[in-house]
């Protein structure tokens, strides 16, 4: 039965008992312990430190993604493959984050622009803690998600685990991000993805379940843009001194005209990071942003239709940095 | 916004670059020189084996697309972009799929009702040039009223274009919708997006329109994945038993709620085995005939 009250007992004595009853806030303390343990090292006895490499973060990050969508993750279901679209995506995504960190550590923009990789970190990292976590919720308690306790409504940063609520709020830019996403407030927008992910579960007609797939990547891909990146980066005066190249840059890191390339590959050079075309107002502009996106998406669901074998390919080989290692100097 | 046919007193402007003349299946060299595009710019070549070619506008310079087609085509203003698929492994089939984005209005912010009185007449053009409504197989066979109805509740069905929704009906379908046509050998996927922050009824929303068109055989092999899309002619029938068998269900199930079933619906031919009946659906077919409300 749930209770209200936090848990109190201690693993302090050998072979000691304790019956502890689950609650939302127990399992959603859990699923944050997932996301920040898969960007940790272990350094000694239940210690853990958080890598620091932007680039490294990004790789594990694009790992998880990859792992959920192909259902090796933690709690994954071989036989509901499919059903996390937006995951594959975001996957790809990632990887271009840590391609883009890549690059810019090897040449001076690093150095004169330094808040795009921060831009660039916070935005990953705070997005991967809210979509990482839900799915992992989800993967492990469906029947507590969107019914039973009914916990995917009851999320809430301020009534995790203490120990778990400390770490959250020690991560790196934790007090604005937290404040920024609502505490993970879930979205119209995230309830609906977890609302077509159950339909995706039960759809056994290829055409229709591809059909949920492209509306579960849009209804995720919305989620991010409006209710994390806009709140996030967007709207964030830290980042407004960015100029329209640099913004973009980071906005379209989705966009595969200019980044994503789909291939476990970084293809990035600086002759195409150094003469982007004009963006025609993305940050400003509602229209284009949408045209960007629906643009990637299209792209995206084109190639996992028809390409399917080739993009699973890329997604396993991504799948395998689940352990990538922090660097021993950190830029 | 649409035009049913070429706008002959902008007709110099066609020509410049802010018209694209695109076709289903039309081949790269084609789509190159007839747009007067310089070869390998605005290419995506994706190492997976997919060719995108693109084109781009400004939100305050919009495009124009023709789609041509002697019969069938139209034109779309307000274009954003347009993303045509080629698959280098099958380069006879030349590009045969196209996506275009576009806005109803040359600015950002439309009235919600006028976008609807201005999608549901572009909707209404293509049927007066002779699109027909298309509806999936798996999907039930409704028509006017009804077809938003359940489209609303169903979240993905694609309605009958010819029914225009209320302003209510209208506000109900959520973020994005699509309706579905289909012409002789092309199909196509008419959809709207909206920006859900914008969403008072009596206030200004902002809409992005989306267009796919696609061959038949385009079509036909998205009902299959993997290996099996090669060879849909062989596995067509039974994969169209089962979606059908799916349809014949949830009709009899909404016949039992008081919807109507229109089965005058017309399928296109797109196997030469068309149309399938499933094994076994007599009872549900039955059901339908006897049950089904007059009009």
């Amino acid at each position: 039965m749930p209770i209200e009250q936090p848990i109190t007992a201690k693993n302090d004595q050998h072979n000691k008992t304790e019956i502890i009853a689950c609650n939302c806030d127990l399992l959603w303390s859990l699923a944050h312990q997932f996301t920040y343990l898969r960007l940790s090292d272990k350094v000694g006895e239940n210690d853990y430190k958080l890598v620091d490499l932007f680039e490294a973060r990004a790789k594990r990050i694009a790992a998880t993604y990859a792992r959920f969508y192909l259902e090796i993750e933690d709690g994954g279901t071989l036989e509901k493959q499919g059903r996390y679209y937006w995951m594959a995506l975001g996957a790809f995504a990632s990887k271009t984050v840590a391609c883009l960190l890549q690059s810019w550590q090897l040449n001076a923009m690093y150095i004169a622009f330094k808040t795009i990789p921060r831009g660039l970190g916070q935005g990953n990292l705070w997005l991967f803690t809210d979509i990482a976590a839900s799915h992992w919720f989800y993967n492990h308690y469906p029947e507590n998600f969107r019914k039973g306790m009914m916990c995917e409504r009851k999320r809430d940063a301020n009534t995790l685990e203490e120990p778990v609520k400390k770490i959250t709020y020690d991560l790196p830019w934790a007090a604005a991000s937290i404040g920024a996403l609502k505490q993970f407030k879930p979205s119209q927008d995230i309830l609906k993805s977890f609302e077509l992910i159950e339909k995706i579960e039960s759809q056994q007609i290829g055409r229709a379940r591809r059909k949920l797939q492209l509306a579960q990547l849009m209804a995720v891909a919305d989620h991010e843009q409006r209710a994390v990146l806009q709140p996030l980066i967007y709207e964030n005066p830290d980042f407004a001194g960015w100029a329209s190249l640099q913004r973009s840059k980071w906005i379209n890191w989705m966009s595969p005209t200019y980044q994503l390339t789909f291939t476990y590959k970084c293809e990035i050079d600086d002759a195409e990071l150094k003469s982007l075309a004009p963006d025609d107002m993305i940050v400003e502009n509602f229209e284009s942003r949408m045209n960007w996106i629906g643009k990637a998406a299209d792209k995206f669901h084109r190639l996992m239709i028809q390409k399917e074998t080739y993009m699973h390919l890329q997604l396993r080989v991504m799948s395998s940095w689940v352990d990538t290692p922090d660097a021993a100097l950190v830029y | 916004m649409f035009l049913g046919c070429e706008d002959k007193k902008n007709k110099e402007s066609y020509m410049s670059s802010l018209t694209l003349r695109i076709h289903v299946g039309i081949i790269p060299e084609d789509y190159h020189s007839q747009n007067q595009l310089d070869v390998g710019s605005n290419i995506d070549k994706q190492p997976a084996g997919l060719t995108f070619y693109e084109q781009n506008w400004e939100s305050n310079q919009k495009g124009t697309v023709i789609i041509n087609d002697a019969n069938y085509g139209f034109t779309i203003k307000y274009v954003l972009s347009s993303t045509g698929t080629e698959d280098v492994d099958y380069p006879e089939k030349g590009i045969d799929y196209f996506s275009i984005n576009s806005s109803l209005v040359s600015d950002e912010f439309v009235s919600h009702d006028e976008a609807r009185v201005l999608f549901m007449q572009t909707l209404h053009e293509l049927l007066t040039i002779g699109w027909n409504p298309y509806i999936e197989y798996f999907s039930p066979r409704l028509a006017g009223q009804q077809s938003i109805r359940y489209a609303i509740e169903d979240g993905t069905y694609e309605p009958d274009p010819s029914y225009v929704p209320t302003l209510d009906e209208w506000m109900r379908l959520g973020a994005d919708h699509s309706w579905m046509f289909h012409v002789e050998d092309v199909f196509m996927i008419v959809s709207f997006r909206r920006n859900p922050q914008f969403m008072e009824s009596e206030g200004k929303g902002v809409y992005l329109i989306n267009y796919k068109l696609f061959s038949r055989e385009a079509h036909a092999q998205e009902h299959f994945s993997g290996e099996t899309r090669d060879k849909w002619q062989a596995h067509w029938v039974d994969e169209i038993k089962i979606s059908k068998s799916h349809r014949y269900q949830k009709e009899v199930e909404l016949i039992k709620q008081g919807y109507r079933i229109n089965t005058e619906y017309v399928e296109p031919k797109i196997h030469p085995d068309d149309p399938v009946e499933p094994d076994n659906a007599r009872d549900l077919t039955e059901f339908i005939q006897r049950n089904n409300p007059k009009q």
